[in-house]
């Protein structure tokens, strides 16, 4: 196998706030190689945008804090990179795709002016891009080489529309710049918070088909944050579960979603109504994610577990390997998994 | 119960200078929700879901066509008689956390239909709290909830207040408009066990709004798919689901994500 392009090791992340500090991430290990679509699904709350938004060193700090771990893309540490150092990797060695397509244009300007902006920003670090123009013809070619992507991400006319403005395009249309945007600077990863959250499911499917083409003609990897299980079966090769800032099941996206192990990830998959599901039938997850400022010792779903036991409050249970790709951290895993 | 005859509605014409272009939101549209049924009416954003729903609350006006309540035609209705059918008429609004005012109590604001419509239930003002409690108790909440404000509860408890205060005017129609798609998948669940209760044990009605087709197949008994202002599928839940007529319901099902990973419509090398 080949060197991952993103490796997340033991993360650990507080977020001060008023009532004190929360422990956000306890110890996500993530790994993502070339042509795999990770799909980073939990409820709200559990930490997965800020696992995405860590990769691009975006959180905020303070209030936020990492007290320890290893962030590393393509075998470099982003926990030791200066805010210069990590300039130049976004957009270049990272592309960011968020939920609400409208918020993330500038409403100011042409999206041509924003992709070009993100080229010739990018363009400084690896001219490549721009294939070694020189000075004076650069801004000419990010335009070329913006009205390409905007072609590939299947906008028509693209030469046309690239100097309309983001008001002129709809839902789809702009998620669709905003992907271009991301990969204009040829970035290896992509992250990918609630891409289709926002849109219909006739937009949501085109845009799916768009990460996974766009995945496979240039061997990305991708780190797709949904709590849309279905979304994630559609799309992505593998899977990590997320809960109350742990990664408490991963793996192949069949092994994980044919043979949960973990109860969470039974429990949420209980509660997606499939065709078939009778009424009534539907088992929703009782309670809520736990307060993370104090946060419970051991595991810290055994509040809404129903075959937690005493010893599962004793320490963070340990991840236990179940196949060649697919690991769950809890305790009765053999109970648990029929 | 509640049926929606050739019903049109049209936005606009008029501008500040001149006359402006029209928009035809609402065209023909033909529907029949049956007493102690549930209809999902599912089309994506722009198609007319919530035009279509406004104008069975009275909110908006049809252009054409009508719409009989219970034989009554809503359209005809003074003032007045509106105000009062409105409390036979209730609706659960998508985002809990919009549409609950965060200076009202959770007492205040599931008691503040009844005050609104106290001629019609008859109900002291002693008597509100007691019925406030009961109806907290119908959706899953307590007495100790209410002295509380919107931003002590979870997402999943503010839809349940949302839906509490749609059932303190007693209606018999309620109009649930997306009323899961801003809750978790775990909450989500809760939420629709909760509706499928209430409609066992109240025999209500239920107009049930989304663009989530899983949803929809759970939990409706008929269901109609709205694009660009018209119907182009109505049929029982069963037949739309495992046999689509027309190319618009083929399609919105074709992209519906699938849980089984088998199943997936990319294809996967």
């Amino acid at each position: 196998m080949s060197e991952p392009l993103l490796r997340i090791a033991d993360l650990h992340l507080a977020m001060r706030s008023f009532d004190g500090e929360a422990h956000v991430l306890n110890g996500i290990e993530l790994t993502v190689r070339a042509g795999e679509i990770w799909g980073v699904v939990g409820e709200t709350g559990c930490g997965k945008s800020l696992t995405g938004l860590s990769v691009s060193r975006l959180v905020p700090s303070p209030p936020a804090r990492y007290l320890s771990g290893q962030i590393l893309l393509e075998g470099r540490d982003l926990l030791r990179a200066t805010e210069a150092e990590m300039r130049a990797l976004r957009g270049r060695r990272v592309g960011m795709i968020f939920q609400d397509p409208t918020t993330n244009l500038n409403p100011l300007f042409s999206i041509g002016t924003q992709l070009i902006d993100v080229a010739l920003h990018a363009a400084r670090h690896s001219p490549d891009i721009l294939d070694d123009a020189p000075r004076g013809r650069r801004r000419r070619a990010a335009r070329a080489l913006a009205v390409r992507m905007l072609e590939k991400v299947g906008i028509r006319d693209a030469a046309v529309r690239i100097d309309d403005y983001p008001h002129q395009f709809s839902g789809g249309m702009r998620q669709r710049v905003l992907i271009a945007m991301a990969l204009i600077g040829r970035p290896r990863l992509l992250v990918a918070d609630e891409p289709t959250t926002a849109l219909d499911v006739s937009v949501q499917a085109q845009i799916l088909q768009l990460i996974y083409d766009l995945v496979r003609e240039r061997g990305l990897g991708v780190m797709f944050i949904t709590h849309n299980l279905a979304v994630v079966a559609e799309l992505c090769s593998h899977v990590a579960v997320m809960y109350a800032g742990n990664v408490v099941e991963s793996g192949d996206v069949r092994a994980v979603l044919k043979s949960p192990a973990h109860p969470y990830t039974r429990a949420l998959l209980a509660a997606v109504p499939v065709a078939g599901t009778r009424r009534g039938s539907l088992a929703g997850l009782p309670g809520t994610v736990p307060s993370l400022i104090d946060p419970p010792p051991g595991c810290r779903f055994a509040s809404r577990c129903a075959s937690a036991g005493p010893d599962c409050l004793g320490g963070k249970p340990p991840m236990v390997p179940l196949g060649e790709t697919h690991q769950a951290a809890c305790l009765r895993l053999t109970s648990g998994a029929g | 119960m509640l049926r929606i005859e050739n019903v049109g509605k049209t936005f606009g014409g008029a501008r500040l200078f001149g006359r402006g272009k029209a928009v035809t939101a609402l065209s023909d549209v033909t529907l029949h929700v049956p007493r102690g049924q549930s209809v999902g009416l599912v089309g994506e954003s722009g198609s007319g879901k919530t035009t279509l729903a406004r104008c069975v609350l009275l909110l908006d006006r049809v252009t054409s066509g009508r719409i009989l309540f219970d034989g009554t035609d809503l359209s005809r209705l003074t003032r007045r008689e509106m105000q009062a059918m409105r409390a036979r008429i209730q609706i659960v609004f998508q985002d809990p956390y919009a549409s609950l005012n965060p200076r009202m109590t959770v007492r205040d604001t599931v008691a503040e239909p009844m005050e609104i419509h106290r001629h019609r239930l008859k109900l002291r003002a002693g008597g509100r709290t007691d019925r406030v409690v009961e109806l907290l108790e119908r959706v899953g909440l307590a007495a100790q909830h209410l002295y509380r404000f919107p931003h002590e509860f979870s997402g999943g408890q503010r839809q349940r207040i949302g839906i509490a205060r749609a059932l303190a005017s007693a209606p018999e129609l309620l109009v649930l408009d997306e009323p899961t798609s801003a809750l978790d998948v775990s909450v989500q669940a809760q939420i629709l066990t909760l509706l499928t209760d209430l409609q066992a044990q109240l025999g209500l009605t239920t107009l049930f709004i989304s663009h989530d087709l899983a949803v929809v197949r759970y939990i409706c008994d008929r269901v109609a798919f709205l694009h660009h202002g018209r119907v182009t599928e109505e049929g029982t839940t069963e037949e739309v689901f495992t046999a689509p007529r027309s190319d618009y319901a083929r399609a919105l099902l074709a992209a519906m994500p699938n849980p089984d990973p088998d199943r997936s419509f990319l294809a996967r090398g």
